[in-house]
């Protein structure tokens, strides 16, 4: 099996301020290094309050100020949203990063954001397409084909991305939380029906708990693994924001709303990476040992690890035979 | 911390820290960690890099890290090719194994104009005469690098061809002085002043036609710490046979230029636009063209001559 | 393209805590702290920025009022470029929405 590095446990108590930095200057480049590569640097600046060197005052003001774009952005990309939709009946979901950053969540603080997802009924869909279409969002080139305009519409959860055409910036408009071909199946329905508003806003969010269920099902369900790390603060910071109660129901939500196996593997990652016991199940032996090489850096198992875990994934988001036919057609097309 | 020129380090030390990614770059606001494993890329580095600081300490914090590497390990072996890789998700074009100083370049390049916030970056070239900066705006075809090379003939300090480096607080210019890049025609044009010895070997027929590279003189590194505020932006043109002509423009269209030109004005936000207004607090912005290097420097003389007292 | 639908329910309000603003010559340059971008105004639409943000209107209170506002007369203002200049300071989040 293999191995773990020894120093990605310290790394991630550092990185959420739960340890203070290294005193020694390799250990401290190569943490900043890490941290750097792993597109976390933007929270390791937001927990740092000790003075420190003039370098690493510099890099982590950078950081800063990297992060605190994402946020802004995806703030006022919400409120454009919101602009598009006026007047209409639809009070779309906000999901991940935009929702963490309207609730002013710790995992929103100096996290990395490239997008904005949001989750609507799916017979809203139509009339959100248009809305959104007529406040410049319109489908992205790459995907403004035919066939794979027809691929999402009849197999993923959500529609094309959409691209602003001034601010370029892209919003991911979903119906459901996977594709209709996953093996795991949760019950969006379920979740929307506990959404609640946001305050001052017409637009919604997930409720605490289902929140951190989401994250769950986004990792360990879709494959969210290139950057372990950042999913694993994010994952651990939507956990220190929920209360007791919260926690106690976790599983039982989970259970409920068909998304056990990721809120369980969720779980176990807590315990394994920062010490909580918060009551998952076993992960499998094939998930852990991918994980420990994924997350050991540049081990020489890292590309194998990265290619299970990416079959992995989607093999649980589509069956063998669609997914075959979905790539040999991509292949053609690009003849 | 240990940090000397690089012309001062035994050969094989240089070397061997560039092949195992522990030599640091430390060349104005930036530090750079550096890792090249082909000879053509590592006897460029050491011979346009020669008067830098650089440490070989593998303990030193870095604001980046750029890696010359083949694109896969396939192409290790068959028609080499390499591209840069500045640590991030970049769709990068791979170029042929001897083209490695370009690539080397350009990755520089990418890792301060995407992963710099702490400065706004403006693409032009900044040259200064004592404390006083002068702004050559970037404009395809339009002579930027050329004429930043034969102002430094003139003396003038080279603070980069490639970026403003803008200082948010300061409203000053700081200097990163790399290699001028010239392309094609320039090339000849500018071993022609400078002196053969000055300039890089030329790379043919890459992506940009050919390149080479005017070397930074080690009194451009020496004053690299010296910031310098900005006084005058000028877009040049260069026109084959043109009448040496100035125009002076609306500095509000000249900013809008610059912010257009810029990598990360949009991404640092409110602090960018105060530290811009401020920049802008009586500069003149002026379009100059010309057909030859001696009517530019005659322009740049002039208008320098009304405007910088 | 427009931000989206209006109504004439809605009023609307530029409010100058949302954005700065600092003049180059005859320009204004306005930087919107709601978006983070920044925006080069005319003469024009500056007039029209700063007539938002006296007081909330709704777009037929706009169309009907602003050419006294620039004391010229009414035919010199006409309704569809007084509707793009509101249009173009919405589309960027210069202008917000409040209740009336």
């Amino acid at each position: 099996m293999i191995q773990r590095a020894p120093d990605i446990k310290d790394f991630l108590r550092i990185a959420t301020g739960q340890a203070p930095l290294p005193d020694q200057p390799q250990a401290l480049a190569a943490f900043t290094l890490w941290a750097q590569q792993s597109h976390i640097l933007g929270q390791v600046a937001a927990v740092v309050d000790a003075p420190v060197g003039t370098k690493l005052a510099e890099i982590l003001e950078n950081a800063r100020l990297r992060s605190s774009y994402d946020q802004r952005m995806l703030t006022f990309e919400t409120n454009r949203i919101k602009r598009a939709l006026m007047g209409a009946d639809i009070q779309p979901i906000l999901l991940k990063g935009s929702a963490y950053v309207a609730e002013h969540l710790l995992a929103s603080i100096g996290r990395r954001v490239s997008d904005i997802d949001i989750l609507v009924p799916e017979a809203q869909l139509g009339e959100t397409e248009r809305l959104l279409g007529q406040a410049g969002w319109r489908a992205e080139e790459s995907t403004s084909g035919a066939y794979d305009q027809q691929y999402y519409r009849r197999w993923m959860h959500e529609l094309p991305p959409l691209r602003h055409v001034t601010r370029r910036t892209l919003i991911d408009v979903h119906h459901r939380l996977l594709p209709r071909t996953s093996r795991i199946r949760p019950d969006h329905l379920k979740m929307m029906a506990a959404a609640r508003q946001i305050e001052g806003s017409d637009l919604m969010v997930f409720s605490p708990t289902d929140r951190f269920i989401h994250s769950a099902i986004h990792i360990f369900g879709d494959g969210a693994f290139e950057t372990p790390a950042r999913s694993f603060i994010e994952l651990y910071y939507l956990y220190q924001d929920l209360s007791d109660d919260e926690r106690q129901g976790l599983l039982a939500r989970a259970t409920d709303v068909g998304a056990q196996k990721p809120t369980a593997e969720a779980l176990w990652m807590l315990d394994e990476y920062f010490d909580i016991k918060a009551g998952g199940a076993r992960a499998s032996l094939v998930l852990k040992s991918c994980l420990r090489s994924v997350t050991a850096g540049q081990g020489s198992g890292q590309f194998l690890a990265n290619s299970v875990l990416y079959v992995r994934s989607h093999y649980m988001r589509m069956p063998l035979p669609l997914l075959l036919g979905h790539l040999w057609k991509k292949l053609l097309r690009r003849v | 911390m240990n940090r000397r020129a690089l012309s001062d380090y035994p050969r094989s030390d240089v070397i061997h820290a560039l092949r195992s990614g522990t030599l640091a770059l430390d060349l104005g606001p930036f530090l750079t960690r550096i890792k090249l494993s082909d000879r053509r890329s590592i006897d460029f580095f050491r011979d346009m890099y020669a008067a830098c600081p650089v440490s070989i300490d593998k303990a030193v914090l870095c604001d980046f890290s750029l890696c010359l590497r083949p694109p896969n390990k396939f192409r290790k072996y068959f028609r080499r090719q390499i591209v840069p890789d500045p640590g991030f998700q970049f769709p990068a074009v791979p170029l042929p194994l001897e083209m490695s100083p370009l690539a080397f370049e350009m990755g520089l390049n990418l890792s301060v104009a995407l992963q710099c916030f702490r400065f706004a970056i403006f693409h032009a070239g900044v040259v200064a005469d004592g404390d006083n900066a002068l702004i050559i705006a970037a404009k395809s075809g339009g002579g930027k690098s050329t004429l930043t090379a034969a102002l430094m003939e003139e003396d003038w300090r080279l603070l980069s061809d490639e970026f403003a480096i803008l200082d948010l607080d300061a409203a000053t210019l700081k200097a990163y002085p790399r290699p001028v890049s010239l392309k094609n025609a320039s090339i000849d044009v500018v071993r022609g002043f400078a002196g053969s010895g000055q300039v890089s070997d030329t790379l043919h027929d890459t992506p940009k036609g050919a390149i080479a590279y005017r070397r930074p003189r080690p009194s451009d590194i020496e004053t690299m710490q010296r910031a310098a505020k900005p006084r005058l932006i000028l877009f040049p043109r260069f026109t084959d046979g043109a009448q040496a002509e100035s125009r002076e423009i609306d500095l509000a269209d000249a900013a809008m230029q610059l912010i257009a030109s810029s990598p990360n004005y949009q991404v640092i936000g409110e602090r960018a636009f105060s530290g811009l207004m401020t920049m802008l607090e009586g500069m003149k912005a002026y379009e100059i063209e010309y057909g030859s290097t001696e009517d530019s420097l005659a322009l740049v003389r002039e208008l320098w001559k009304a405007h910088v007292p | 393209m427009s931000a989206g639908p209006n109504n004439d329910d809605w009023v609307w309000v530029a409010n100058p805590d949302h954005y700065i603003l600092h003049e180059i010559g005859d320009s204004t340059f306005a930087f919107s702290r709601v978006s983070g971008t920044t925006h080069m105004l005319n003469l024009v639409s500056r007039a029209m920025l700063d007539y938002l943000a006296e007081h909330p209107k709704t777009l037929t209170q706009i169309i009907a009022g602003f050419a006294a506002y620039l004391e010229v007369p009414p035919e010199e203002c006409p309704s569809g470029v007084v509707r793009r200049l509101f249009g173009e300071l919405d589309e960027v989040g210069l202008v917000e929405r409040v209740e009336p």
